[in-house]
């Protein structure tokens, strides 16, 4: 019992509370040094990353067109893909009080792509994507929030909408693309799936700036979802306006996963696997799974999209082919440990 | 009036309180609990009503809580206790009237100072969290840090403090999901008190507690009570209840129909009505004795 040491404790925090064991904040200390060393593995693999090639791997060659053309905005879209998906999926987890939400699952990927698919085929491209994803992803989590409201049914109703959600917009991209042209058709099928092999200069450099300022808003929000993990009544009690950190963690969602689908379409799991995995090793608040999230599944898709150009090379696969293999066996290890009362 | 408490668990983190006021005031030989900042100076209910679907819930609710006193809100299943906890608290609008705090309508604190105001203590703590023990009693900072302050050595040393009162120090660094139902509220009991309100709203804080933990949180609101804490609890034990609190709210059909001192408020007539039930209380020797004929 620490208790009559902490309380008369002058002004220096008593070293029995405070040392090795309960009250030392985990990794508060070090936490620069483990940022860093994050930071340094992370950029080591990019650089191995950049420098796998069909053939092998090579230093990376900075003066290759091929190189700038293609493969660096290819990396660099796995990582901001990777990063906007895990960060909303570590955000969205909290909102819906549900480690298995997941963009893909709840609607806003599926929002975003429908909205995508609609201005394509409309013709209009540019900026009008990432843009057209944003608002679809938007519109679809907020539908899905209102709906949870009018209809209730807790947090399992939730999820199910969010799915009845993602599976209607769904068979409306399905009833949009089998209206078009083959051509348009089969690019949109690629992109859909999850391409980055296609992903240019310009794409990317319209979607980073909304993906980024995606994730920035669901990291200012981290602690306010903390506290709506507690319970409505308890986040209100403690000062949190409810209805603003949701339309918030609603927006900042659609911002980060409608860029991710403006240049990658539909790439499922990934918003689910990577908190999950992170909460595993991570103490501490949302605020930081959010932050380490956005690192790992940026790593993360990185690898798996390198792993997708060159495991059957010649072949370019769909990196959210791979990811869509990768994520059911996670998805059920997660449920077993849910069920068992261990997650 | 001040109890000295040195043998148990709980009583040491309030001794080593009352022993360290000592030490800074040096004035009296009986150790005093150190007064909380800025109690609230009043809490009233005008004409309060809260209907949902236009079915009135509670009605009619003018009532003065008194203040730096233990007030237990009593009555049967659905009586609107929780209701008007939550109107209390500012949970929910108040569909009519209003609830004056520091005589300051409720609806026009904002909500951050609300929180500073007011601690609440829902009935049924989380299941599922994915926090650990301290994560989750380090919250009840939120008020004060905001969304972005960090938590410096005062919080984490207040945080400390309430861990200990609550006997639950030695489960800081577990996750949530190992505790038990009664670990649980009690690790929200001291969040709580880390929140550190001078109105406390506690909706059946003796859920899922064992014996020994329940005597301990009894004695734990009555010194809060004596540092000026003013607490309202929603409360079902009739006997313990009468026992530790000051004031007693007895509801029914979302009606307050008995208000004061639970000698006052609590007879035969007044409780067998609330509980539609024979009830029949006697003081003897102190204690509380409740007969419901079964």
């Amino acid at each position: 019992m620490h208790g009559s040491e902490s309380a008369s404790a002058g002004p220096t925090v008593p070293k029995h509370a405070l040392n090795g064991s309960a009250l030392t904040r985990p990794a508060s200390r070090s936490l620069p040094i483990a940022w860093l060393a994050g930071l340094a593995a992370a950029m080591l693999i990019v650089w191995i990353c950049l420098g796998v090639q069909g053939d092998g791997w090579a230093v990376p060659n900075w003066s290759d067109p091929i190189f700038r053309g293609l493969r660096l905005p290819r990396v660099l879209s796995a990582l901001l893909v990777g990063a906007a998906l895990a960060a909303a999926g570590a955000a969205l987890q909290a909102l819906f009080r549900n480690p298995l939400a997941d963009p893909t699952l709840i609607g806003t990927s599926s929002g975003a792509a429908l909205a995508v698919v609609s201005v394509m085929a409309l013709g209009l491209s540019g900026i009008g994507l990432p843009l057209a994803a944003f608002g679809g992803g938007l519109l679809a989590t907020w539908l899905l929030l209102g709906l949870a409201r009018v209809l209730g049914g807790g947090d399992i109703g939730l999820l199910l909408l969010g799915l009845v959600l993602a599976t209607f917009s769904g068979s409306i991209t399905g009833l949009l693309m089998f209206n078009s042209d083959d051509m348009a058709l089969r690019s949109a099928m690629v992109w859909l799936s999850g391409h980055l092999g296609t992903v240019g200069h310009t794409p990317f450099a319209l979607a980073a700036p909304v993906a980024f300022a995606g994730i920035a808003l669901l990291l200012a929000l981290g602690r306010d979802l903390d506290c709506m993990l507690l319970g409505e009544d308890d986040a209100r009690a403690l000062g949190v306006n409810v209805g603003r950190v949701r339309v918030l963690t609603a927006l900042g969602a659609a911002l980060a996963v409608g860029a991710a689908v403006s240049i990658a379409g539909i790439i499922a799991f990934v918003g689910m696997m990577i908190p999950n995995a992170c909460a595993l090793v991570l103490g501490g608040g949302r605020r930081r799974l959010i932050a380490v999230s956005t690192l790992v599944g940026a790593v993360f898709l990185l690898l798996l999209d390198t792993l997708a150009r060159s495991v059957a090379y010649p072949l370019d696969m769909p990196v959210g082919l791979l990811a869509g293999l990768a994520g059911p066996v996670f998805f059920f290890w997660l449920l077993r440990r849910r069920a068992r009362g261990a997650a | 009036m001040t109890r000295r408490v040195d043998t148990d668990p709980l009583g040491k983190a309030t001794a080593a309180v009352a022993s360290h006021a000592d030490h800074a005031s040096n004035s009296s030989l009986r150790p005093a609990l150190d007064r909380i900042a800025d109690s609230i100076t009043s809490l009233r209910c005008v004409d309060l009503a809260y209907h949902h679907r236009k079915k009135p819930l509670v009605s009619n609710i003018n009532v003065d809580i008194p203040v730096g006193k233990l007030t237990a809100v009593m009555g049967p299943n659905g009586a609107g206790k929780s209701t008007l906890l939550r109107l209390l608290g500012g949970l929910l609008p108040a569909t009519h009237g209003t609830v004056m705090l520091d005589d300051t309508p409720l609806n026009d604190i904002a909500a951050s100072e609300r929180a500073k105001r007011i601690g609440w203590l829902s009935q049924f703590p989380p299941a599922e969290l994915p926090l650990t023990v301290l994560d989750y009693v380090l919250l009840g900072r939120r008020p004060s840090l905001g969304s972005f302050g960090r938590a410096g050595e005062a919080d984490l040393r207040q945080v400390a403090h309430a861990l200990a009162a609550f006997d639950v120090s030695d489960m800081a660094s577990r996750p949530w999901r190992e505790l038990s139902g009664g670990e649980r509220q009690r690790a929200a009991l001291a969040r709580l008190l880390a929140q550190d309100a001078p109105l406390w709203l506690l909706d059946e804080p003796t859920n899922h507690i064992d014996l020994k933990h329940q005597a301990l949180l009894f004695r734990r609101l009555r010194e809060e009570v004596e540092r000026g804490r003013t607490v309202v609890a929603v409360l079902h034990d009739l006997g313990p209840a009468a026992q530790a609190a000051d004031h007693v709210l007895l509801m029914s059909g979302g009606h307050v129909i008995a208000s004061g001192p639970p000698q006052e408020a609590l007879h035969a007539a007044s409780l067998s009505q609330a509980y539609d039930w024979p009830v029949d209380v006697r003081i003897d020797g102190g204690r509380w004795l409740v007969d419901v004929g079964a």
